[in-house]
This record gives C-alpha cells, sequence and structure tokens, in this order.
C-alpha cells in the first residue's frame, strides 16, 4: 500500500512538461590566491557529485572557449597579471564570476599589502557568490540561475 | 639531552614546550654545520633570524642577530632552509651571506613595498612576471597587533586542506606562550575535528588521482563520501570545512545536538570495504610502474579508512565540561604542534601583553612542494598529472 501512495506522490511532484535543456555556461576558473577552501568545494562541484553538468555548468581549461571566468581568492597582486590576461584573451560575450568573500571583496584579507582586494579590481564582475567558501550546493545554484540569464 | 658547546654557553629564554638559543654569529655557524639536525623552518622576528632545528631531543629554536640586513646561511648545511632564506629576504629584507639560492620566491616586484615585515621601502625596479607567490596574500603581517583570538581566522586561512590542523597548531602557539590551560572536552573536540579533516583529506587525494587515471567510477565514490563528511561535518560543527571552529582557549562551540548522531552515521555508512575494492580494482595496473604515486595512493586510502573508524572512539573519550578558558593578556613565545593531513604543522608566536608581536606559521607545503616538483619534472610527460594529484600540494600553505 504505501509504495502505491509513494509512486502517487512522486508523480504528482514530477514536473509535468518535460523542462527545457539547461543553457550550457562554459566556465574558466582561475585561482588568484585562493587558500584552497574555495577550490576544495569548487572541486566537489565539478565532480560526479552534484549534478553540475546536468544544470549546463562546463568546466574549460583555456580563455578562448570560456563564456565566463570564475575567479577565487582575494586577487593577490602577483596574480594580478594572470587574471589580466586571461580575461583578455576571452572572446565577447564574456562576463565574471566572484567566487566566494575573498574573490567578492579580498575578504579576510583585505587592505593586506600583498592583495589587490578581490575580482572587481581587475575585471568587471557580473555575479557575486559569497560565502567562505560557499557550498557546492550553493554555487550550483547560483551559477545555473546566471547561466539562464546569460 | 646532551647539548652542544654552542647551545651551552648560549643565553637560553622559554618558549614552551621548548627553549629558544639566543647565538652569536660563530656558534649559529657551529649550530649550522653540527651533524643531527634537520632545519625544519627558518624566519625573523625584530632584528634576529630564526631557525626551527630538530634534533634527536625534539626541536629547538635558535636565533642570530641580523647585522646591517645580513646574517649567515644555513641553506649550505640544510638544503631545505634555501626556500626559507628565500622568503626572509622577500619579506624581511634580510640576506642570507652564502646561502645557496638567490632568487625571490614571493617578492617580484608587484607590491607597493619591500620588505613589508622589515624596513618597508618602496619598490625599486621593474617588476617581473612571478614565478612563484601567486599564493603570497601577507597573511604575516595581517597577524600582527592582533590577539591570537582576533588573529585566529588567519591561521584558519592558510590552508584550506588543513584550516582545523592549522588552527590547532595556532591556537596551541598562543596557549604555549600565553601559559594558557585547555579544557580536555576542547581537547577532545579538537581531535574529532583533525581526524573529520583527515578523512576528507584522503578522500580528497584518492578522488584526485582517479581523476587523474580517469577512474571515473572511483572518483564519483569518492565525491560522493567527501560530500557526506562535509555534511556530517557541517551538522555536527556548523561549517563544512569546519574553519573557525577552533580558537585559542578551546574551541568556538561545541559539538551541536544532532551532531553525534550525524558521524555516527557518517561511521557506519561510509563503505569502507567497497572503497578499498574499488581503488585496488581501478588503481592497481595504472600505479603499477610508480611507485610513489602507488604509495601516495595507499596512503590515501589508509588515511581514509583509519580515521572513519576512529570516528567513534573519539566521540567516546568526549569529557564533559567547558569548551573554551579566557587567555590572559601576557607577553611570551610559544611553538604549536599540529599532525595536519599533510604531516606536521608548526605555529611559532610572540605575544607582547596578549597581542601578536611576532609569527610564523610554517606549512608541510615547505618540504613536500620542492619534493612534489622534483619527482613531476622527473616523471614521464603522459605521468605528470598522475603524479602531481598524487603527491599533490596547494601553493597556500607555504606562500602565505
Ligand atoms: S573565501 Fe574563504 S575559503 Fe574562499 S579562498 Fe577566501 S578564505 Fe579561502
Amino acid at each position: 500500500m504505501n509504495a502505491v501512495w509513494r509512486e502517487i506522490w512522486r508523480n504528482l511532484r514530477r514536473p509535468a512538461a518535460k523542462a527545457p535543456a539547461p543553457r550550457r555556461i562554459a566556465l574558466l576558473h582561475r585561482d588568484c590566491g585562493s587558500c584552497n577552501g574555495c577550490e576544495i568545494e569548487l572541486r566537489l562541484l565539478a565532480s560526479a557529485a552534484h549534478g553540475a553538468a546536468a544544470q549546463g555548468l562546463v568546466f574549460v581549461d583555456t580563455p578562448q572557449h570560456a563564456d565566463a571566468l570564475l575567479v577565487t581568492g582575494p586577487v593577490s597582486r602577483n596574480s594580478e597579471g594572470a587574471l589580466g590576461s586571461a580575461w583578455d584573451a576571452m572572446p565577447d560575450p564574456r562576463r565574471v564570476v566572484a567566487l566566494g568573500d575573498c574573490a567578492v571583496d579580498g575578504g579576510v584579507f583585505k587592505g593586506s599589502y600583498a592583495v589587490a582586494g578581490g575580482a572587481g579590481s581587475v575585471v568587471p564582475v557580473d555575479l557575486a557568490i559569497r560565502g567562505c567558501p560557499p557550498s557546492p550546493a550553493q554555487m550550483l545554484e547560483a551559477l545555473a540561475a546566471f547561466a539562464k540569464s546569460g | 639531552m646532551t647539548l652542544l658547546p654552542a647551545l651551552r654557553t648560549a643565553a637560553a629564554t622559554p618558549c614552551p614546550p621548548t627553549t629558544r638559543y639566543h647565538l652569536h654569529a660563530e656558534a649559529w655557524r657551529e649550530i649550522a654545520a653540527a651533524a643531527g639536525f634537520t632545519c625544519e623552518a627558518l624566519w625573523a622576528d625584530g632584528g634576529m633570524v630564526v631557525a626551527l632545528l630538530q634534533g634527536a631531543d625534539g626541536p629547538i629554536l635558535c636565533s642570530v642577530a641580523v647585522e646591517q640586513g645580513f646574517y649567515p646561511a644555513l641553506s649550505p648545511f640544510h638544503p631545505p632552509a634555501a626556500p626559507f632564506e628565500r622568503m626572509v629576504r622577500d619579506v624581511w629584507g634580510y640576506v642570507a651571506v652564502g646561502g645557496t639560492d638567490p632568487r625571490p620566491l614571493l617578492d617580484f616586484g608587484h607590491w607597493p613595498v619591500t620588505a613589508p615585515l622589515g624596513r618597508p621601502s618602496a619598490p625599486y625596479g621593474a617588476p617581473e612576471p612571478p614565478e612563484s607567490g601567486l599564493a603570497h596574500k601577507g597573511t604575516l603581517a595581517l597577524l600582527r597587533g592582533k590577539s591570537p583570538r582576533a588573529a585566529a581566522r588567519f591561521a584558519a586561512r592558510v590552508a584550506g586542506e588543513a584550516t582545523v590542523a592549522h588552527s590547532i597548531a595556532f591556537a596551541r602557539a598562543a596557549e604555549a606562550a600565553g601559559r594558557a590551560m585547555v579544557p580536555s572536552r576542547a581537547e577532545g573536540l579538537r581531535d574529532l575535528m583533525a581526524g573529520i579533516e583527515r578523512l576528507a583529506a584522503g578522500l580528497m587525494r584518492l578522488g584526485a588521482i582517479a581523476a587523474a587515471a580517469e577512474a571515473v567510477l572511483l572518483e564519483a565514490a569518492c565525491a560522493r563520501q567527501r560530500e557526506a563528511v562535509s555534511t556530517a561535518a557541517a551538522i555536527a560543527f556548523g561549517h563544512r570545512l569546519m574553519m573557525d571552529a577552533v580558537v585559542p582557549g578551546g574551541v568556538a562551540a561545541d559539538i551541536g545536538v544532532p551532531g553525534p548522531e550525524a558521524l555516527i552515521r557518517l561511521a557506519r555508512d561510509l563503505p569502507r570495504r567497497h572503497l578499498a575494492e574499488l581503488a585496488h580494482a581501478s588503481l592497481a595496473g595504472r600505479l603499477a610502474t610508480l611507485p610513489d604515486a602507488a604509495r601516495a595512493c595507499e596512503a590515501a586510502l589508509g588515511e581514509a579508512l583509519t580515521q572513519t573508524e576512529m570516528l567513534v572512539p573519539r566521540l567516546d573519550v568526549l569529557m564533559p565540561g567547558p569548551t573554551l578558558f579566557a587567555l590572559e593578556p601576557i607577553s611570551g613565545e610559544g611553538l604549536g604542534t599540529a599532525e595536519g593531513p599533510d604531516g606536521s604543522i608548526r605555529h611559532w608566536l610572540r605575544l607582547e601583553d596578549g597581542q601578536i608581536a611576532g609569527a610564523f606559521l610554517c606549512d608541510p607545503g615547505w618540504q613536500r612542494r620542492p619534493a612534489a616538483a622534483a619527482a613531476i619534472a622527473a616523471a614521464e610527460p603522459q605521468d605528470r598529472a598522475l603524479i602531481a594529484a598524487a603527491l599533490g600540494v596547494a601553493a597556500s600553505g607555504m606562500e602565505l
């Protein structure tokens, strides 16, 4: 009996029409002096555990193939140049996501002689995902909505 | 302990749990050349250069005065000292006379100052493309003038993969410097958290090896289990990586009410046998000709299995009682040690009236990164990604 009810419940919750295929977004990640905390969660998002691919998130290695630049870390002065070059090599239209408190505004490292203070000090930021670090679920939600908005 | 003559005649001050010897340049050279010591770390503080030496009787600190910006190098006798000497030059501006490697490590002319912790001045010369130091965030400068409690968040962000272990080493250094006690319940909770972190790190390393070897089933299994570990950690300690959960004097908060049950369930449900079989089945062939990577893989798997088994025993030995003691605002220095996922982490603090006047936070990356770089360079091109994953060391820990 229970099983029958469970089946009915599942059917009720199923979306009526087939959901449209999510829009694909190619993400290029650049670590700009992260403590590695944001990377740990980002790698988990990119792995099979969170179904990022099903939401249209694709990770690429070269700027030429990227729709959006995913920046982690407070943007150390030593990484400013590499971040700028990655951005310059990306084709239009291109967007920037600041991932984690550090990339949003420098986080706890704000004001240090060695950091520029967030992705926005080098490239124009379109989406800020807060958290230290943000969880893979938070990243997924924000990035999936971002992909749709593009 | 039989002390070398150079140490016996030197002025000694306490640096719990060890001693700091203040050496003349001559005695410093004698110690540098003496057998039986290895150099674990080297940094500067208030016109001195300090070396953390590991001897048969445990670690000791030796320091020597910097004369007009110079001090005698350790690197000719202790090759691991070379990257530290490069760092001391970039961050404090002190030059190791006779050092084996004169290249910069962190400062390539992109900071608004040179020698930010020594005598800061405007940079000279044109900036160069940085060969390293991309993760340098100026952490040591940010610690200065803060109380250990206020500065703990920087220690927690030295290396995300070892945030708990770094926080424990930092707390222990502050407690040693401040002659403070820690509640036994907090000690137990620290052990528990450190174990969860090492469990996650073992799965992370195994997953990275699987990804590099294109073992998709194993990679997915590691990711799923790591997600389970992080979820349980968040239930128990309010943060998936347990960042900021350990603070000087104890822990920030007691384990949450549903925490023990979540951890017991994690230990019960983690498929240890399946993971081990899957790891061996999917990697044995690929790693057969790569002994270093195979060893790292076994170590990662072993760590994941052992730390899983330790979860419940660590919960069982938790004592009732308080979880945080106050720290007196006193002066002194101390050394703190914690076992992280990749080896011993050591933090040194010097407090003046309860505020940080000098600090060094030493990650195992200082030892491991040069070794990993050499192994990767020596490997066949098609094996490099795999070796890198197996020996993987993130930059942030050593670049501070
Ligand atoms: S936001 Fe937090 S976790 Fe991410 S890099 Fe910065 S300190 Fe590390």
